[in-house]
């Protein structure tokens, strides 16, 4: 039996020390730890649920604006479809642009989810526990959004069902050699794999939900959540699942990031023909997207109201994440940067040319986002607890991220062997259009996820505050976490 | 002797001493490929489409600047860097002919090819192809008129090859040195193209291709074309 | 005997233990009792044995599974279609490894979400003794009585230790899933093979879609494609006669019997199998032909001028093709003739 549990009141019922010194330490550790603080359940689902009915008007000016610029995006799509692929700024040295770019960068926002509900699940990292579902939301949103892209860059989309492996009368298979082919693979076995991971996480508050709710919602959330009642041998089977698909899906997560940089690696496009692209990308991607996710912590904390959930100790865990991950995004892009200088070959030095010199205000730009500000800034834990700071630090690295995949994409293209071919790209109003739509697009779809989804994962959380406890050594009262299994 | 397996290596000779950049062979690629003209904006936007172009690289300081002009073309790669990166095998390798072959209607359109060659040869149709009347009835029957979102490169203009075939076949004997000519080198006024069977040894490539002056585009990056240049006079490279 | 279906709910942990002690106490097996919370606890927190499962065969089938495709994909389809790209092998070891690794990763995935499914009996299609209030933190202990006696028994433990909610229901309310769930993965896999087996009936053709083949028909003049079109007033030939509307491209010439005889031996080649070797319309072809083909020996075709035969063959008329792309104006003047006597007209002098 658990000593400190050894009196028979529930986990949301702790005991306070009589003692006025101590008893104040234990109030300070209930403001600072979520585990620290568990209060009814009852109400804290009342919370989430609450949260999840919330459609005022600032909620619907958003939709209403969010689906305009899908409708932008939607438009612009067809036009481009029944116009042809010229209507971008593509040329014949340029063939891939903004399109391929952004088929990166979302699918790059999407690994932190994988990240922090595997790998920290793994780790046994407590901060995860309110953050995860918000981040394997924006991987799968993320990841829907980016299996768009291919099919907007191809010219005759109608016949890309080539690409696909079925059986046909032309007994024609697509080519397993070819980069884009493992990228296929990849992104519909990143997208089946984060589905199932967050789907099984979410069946008890499905559950939940389903219990405490009526009309069409409790419809939907019965059929959901399959009939879980919460017995032991369904817990542990989901969690022998959970296992077993964190193993699996952590180097699929790799593999896919890794895939995708090896479109471009595969080439011998001077500039991208480079054996770091692999973990430069994965990287980048962990970087961008743990800054994408504490984005949108921000965001649902201010707008859903969960200040109880989201505190200090999670923006602070995560901005260390972020910190750590620049680190290593700064590491990769040195190498990448001085072994093409040092080795003085004529192509990248051309490319590296051109990148101080036509892009320089990008390339500076992104080199001020991606070292300088989060560097320069996320050492302290002042910064990294304060709100504002990080939202504007975040923006900052998706800026430069996104800048840093395009100018890869579109920039180097532009110089090749033969110097008659060097045309410069610039972006058209499609491309812009479609970017920034798709942006929208994610958005809107993550905005009605939130009032679809509960989502804070809150057995998680509940779990923590049930297995944290506080503990006496000497005059202090500090937490200690017990095993549960 | 004539049948349908006998392998073929076609290959082209550039002269660049004797090609003057008069782009002859540009004007009649365009006519035999049926090859939309493209306007000044498209030009300027730098979607050229032509599958020959003569690049034109200046030498020297003012007064004394030299022009050079490079006829470049698909070199169709013995080892193509264009074929293995596209995902539904419409780029490959034709290993009667040895030549890079482009299946236009199994084509989608994802551009990796184009980004892969290093020659940057390969010419995506951005938008559908647009003929002013009557030119259209001027266009080859024996080529396909490509629609939007294929790609497309020279193809050593296989269509006459095949009927260079066919021909020696129904009449059962073997294709002839200089009985398949492509547009380009039927069209050059100063005999700068050569074309032939490099595996016929009696053929007039296979005897120009052992010349001191011959080097190959981009040879350094292992595509093993099949297009050999002759150095033209007069160079200062290297001084 | 009616077996009772009871449930009662307690708010904290260390209660619940001892309230499990004591129903095992009263004669309760461990497999019938059930413990129901919002938390996962460990099994040994309640004195139970951790519930057994088994996840590798479906791990491991999936996985299974995953490398068969891989095999299919990177050794099978290159040698059902052998195409030779740029340099690599039929079946390159690098990126055969990266097809092997997602496939095998995928299906591992989908194999333990799989044996997630069927372990739990997942979706539950029946009634299940449950209690809204176990999702607000409370902890349900579901017990099967076998008996009346023993399910007061359990009731007063229940009692005894404030059980905030206490059930109890007849046993035979809640059946067993059994047939309802065969029926439904049953109904479940049979909607999967026909969603998977439709689509083949466009992939192989049987389903004919009008797909947009934007490069089959062209502004292009083909081969055999007529009417044979003028070219523009100012166009300078480089080769063969100009063409102009309405007229035909040469001198007509003379109607002799070696013309004759040319004629006929071209016209068995060209005009044979739709007009009858005869010339009466009742060719091979011509007869599937509707409107029928007319014949060329009648008062009709005797009608006719010869520039109007002449550029019948050369344009095509209706179903027949222009046939200027395999005759030459003098085989095309060869054939008039031919045609002339089956009409019955009489030759001209040999000159």
């Amino acid at each position: 039996m658990l000593e400190s549990r050894a009196d028979s009141s529930p986990f949301w019922q702790p005991h306070d020390p009589e003692d006025e010194h101590l008893a104040e330490q234990v109030e300070h550790g209930r403001e600072e730890h979520l585990l620290l603080d568990p209060l009814p359940p009852a109400e804290n689902n009342a919370i989430v649920l609450e949260s999840m009915n919330q459609t005022g008007k600032a909620f619907w000016m958003a939709v209403l604006g969010l689906g305009g610029l899908t409708l932008a995006f939607l438009a612009t799509w067809i036009v481009q479809i029944f116009s042809g692929i010229g209507v971008t700024g593509l040329n014949r040295s340029v063939m891939w642009g903004p399109y391929i770019a952004n088929l990166i960068y979302f699918i790059g926002i999407g690994h932190a989810g994988t990240f922090i509900s595997a790998a920290l699940r793994l780790l046994r990292m407590d901060f995860k526990r309110p953050i995860a579902r918000a981040a394997e939301l924006i991987t799968l949103f993320g990841l829907a959004v980016a299996a768009l892209f291919p099919i907007i860059h191809v010219g005759r989309i109608w016949k890309l069902f080539y690409m696909m492996p079925i059986p046909n009368q032309r007994e024609l298979w697509p080519n397993f050699r070819s980069a884009l082919f493992w990228d296929m693979t990849a992104i519909t076995t990143y997208i089946i794999g984060s589905t199932l991971f967050m789907y099984l996480a979410l069946l008890p508050d499905l559950a939940m939900a389903r219990d405490h709710s009526t009309g069409w919602r409790r419809k939907i959330y019965r059929t959901l959540a399959l009939g879980w009642r919460g017995t032991e041998g369904e817990w542990h089977k989901m969690e022998s699942t959970s296992n077993i698909l964190s193993y699996v899906i952590i180097p699929v997560m790799f593999s896919v990031h890794t895939g995708v940089s090896w479109n471009l690696a595969m080439s011998i496009q001077p500039g991208w023909h480079s054996t770091v692209f692999g973990p430069f990308f994965v990287a980048g991607a962990l970087f961008s997207g743990v800054a994408a996710v504490i984005l949108v912590m921000i965001v649902i904390r201010k707008t859903m109201r969960f200040g109880y959930f989201l505190r200090e100790e999670h923006f602070n865990a995560m901005g260390l994440f972020l910190l750590i991950m620049s680190f290593t995004w700064i590491y990769f892009y040195f190498a990448e940067w001085i072994t093409n200088w040092y080795g003085n070959l004529p192509m990248e030095k051309a490319i590296q040319r051109m990148l101080t010199g036509d892009l320089a205000p990008l390339f500076y730009l992104m080199l001020f986002a991606n070292i300088v500000v989060p560097v320069g800034t996320l050492w302290s834990r002042r910064v990294r607890t304060s709100l504002p700071a990080m939202f504007v630090i975040c923006v900052f690295i998706q800026i430069g991220m996104y800048i840093e995949r395009v100018v890869i994409v579109s920039g180097f293209l532009s110089r090749n062997e033969l110097p008659f071919n060097w045309v410069n790209y610039t972006p058209h109003l499609p491309e812009v259009l479609i970017t920034i739509g798709t942006f929208g697009f994610l958005a809107l779809m993550y905005l009605l996820a939130t009032r679809v989804v509960p989502i804070i994962p809150l057995w998680e959380v509940y779990e923590g505050q049930a297995m944290q406890a506080t503990r006496r050594i000497g005059r202090a009262i500090l937490p200690t976490r017990t095993e549960s299994h | 002797m004539a049948d349908n397996t006998t392998e073929h290596k076609w290959t082209m000779i550039v002269d660049l001493d004797k090609c003057t950049g008069c782009q002859a062979c540009v004007v009649a690629c365009s006519a035999e490929n049926n090859i939309p003209t493209p306007s000044e904006d498209e030009i300027l936007r730098g979607r050229g489409n032509q599958w020959i172009r003569i690049e034109r690289y200046w030498e020297g300081e003012y007064p004394n600047v030299k022009a050079r002009f490079l006829p470049v073309f698909c070199q169709q790669c013995g080892n193509a860097p264009c074929e293995p990166v596209c995902p539904v095998y419409a780029s490959y390798h034709s290993e009667q002919e040895n030549l890079n072959v482009q299946v236009y209607n199994r084509c989608v359109g994802t551009r990796y090819c184009g980004n892969n060659c290093p020659y940057r040869v390969r010419i995506f149709n951005y938008f559908a192809p647009h003929f002013d009347e009557p030119l259209e009835q001027q266009l080859n029957p024996d080529v396909t008129v490509r629609g939007p979102g294929v790609m497309e490169k020279c193809t050593f203009c296989i269509q006459r090859i095949r009927r260079g075939r066919e021909t020696a076949n129904a009449e059962n004997r073997p294709l002839e040195d200089g009985e398949v000519v492509p547009a380009c080198v039927q069209a050059c006024p100063a005999d700068a193209l050569v074309f032939g069977d490099k595996y016929d040894e009696n053929s007039r490539v296979a005897q120009m291709v052992p010349n001191e002056r011959q080097f190959k585009l981009l040879e350094h990056m292992g595509t093993e074309p099949a297009v050999y240049y002759l150095k033209g006079g007069e160079t200062h490279v290297g001084e | 005997m009616t077996k009772f279906m009871l449930l009662g709910l307690f708010d904290n942990v260390t209660t619940t233990a001892t309230v499990v002690g004591e129903v095992r106490d009263l004669g309760i097996k461990d497999s019938e009792m059930e413990i129901m919370s919002n938390i996962p606890y460990a099994s040994n927190i309640f004195g139970r044995k951790t519930p057994r499962q088994w996840f590798l065969p479906f791990a491991l089938g999936g996985m299974a599974v995953g490398v068969l495709i891989a095999f299919f994909m990177s050794y099978i389809t290159p040698r059902l279609y052998p195409i030779e790209v740029g340099g690599q092998g039929l079946t390159p070891v690098p990126p055969s490894a990266i097809m092997y690794f997602e496939f095998m990763a995928l299906f591992t995935m989908l194999g333990a979400f799989v044996g997630f499914l069927l372990q739990n009996r997942f979706p539950i299609l029946v009634r299940q003794m449950y209690d809204e209030r176990i999702t607000e933190g409370y902890i349900g202990v579901q017990v099967l009585a076998p008996s009346e006696a023993v399910m007061e028994q359990v009731v007063k433990v229940f009692e005894n230790h404030h059980a905030a909610v206490v059930k109890r229901e007849d046993a035979a309310g809640f059946p067993n899933q059994g047939m309802r769930h065969l029926l439904f993965w049953g109904g479940l896999g049979a909607a999967g093979l026909v969603a998977v087996l439709v689509p083949l009936l466009l992939t192989y053709d049987v389903v004919r879609l009008p797909w947009i083949n934007t490069m089959k028909d062209t502004v292009v003049v083909k081969a055999q494609e007529g009417p044979r079109r003028a070219a523009p007033p100012d166009a300078v030939p480089i080769q063969g006669p100009v063409l102009i509307a309405g007229q035909p491209a040469t001198e007509r010439l003379p109607d002799t019997p070696e013309s004759r005889e040319r004629g006929a031996a071209l016209f068995s080649i060209n005009c044979a199998m739709c007009h009858g070797p005869a010339g009466n319309g009742e060719g091979v072809v011509g007869l599937k032909h509707f409107p029928e083909t007319p014949p060329l020996d009648g008062e009709r075709a005797a009608a006719l001028s010869d520039d109007a035969i002449f550029l019948v063959i050369t344009n095509g008329k209706n179903r027949m093709p222009s046939l200027a792309e395999n005759l030459s104006p003098g085989d095309t003047w060869d054939i008039v003739n031919y045609v002339r006597s089956l009409g019955g007209a009489p030759a001209e002098a040999g000159q």
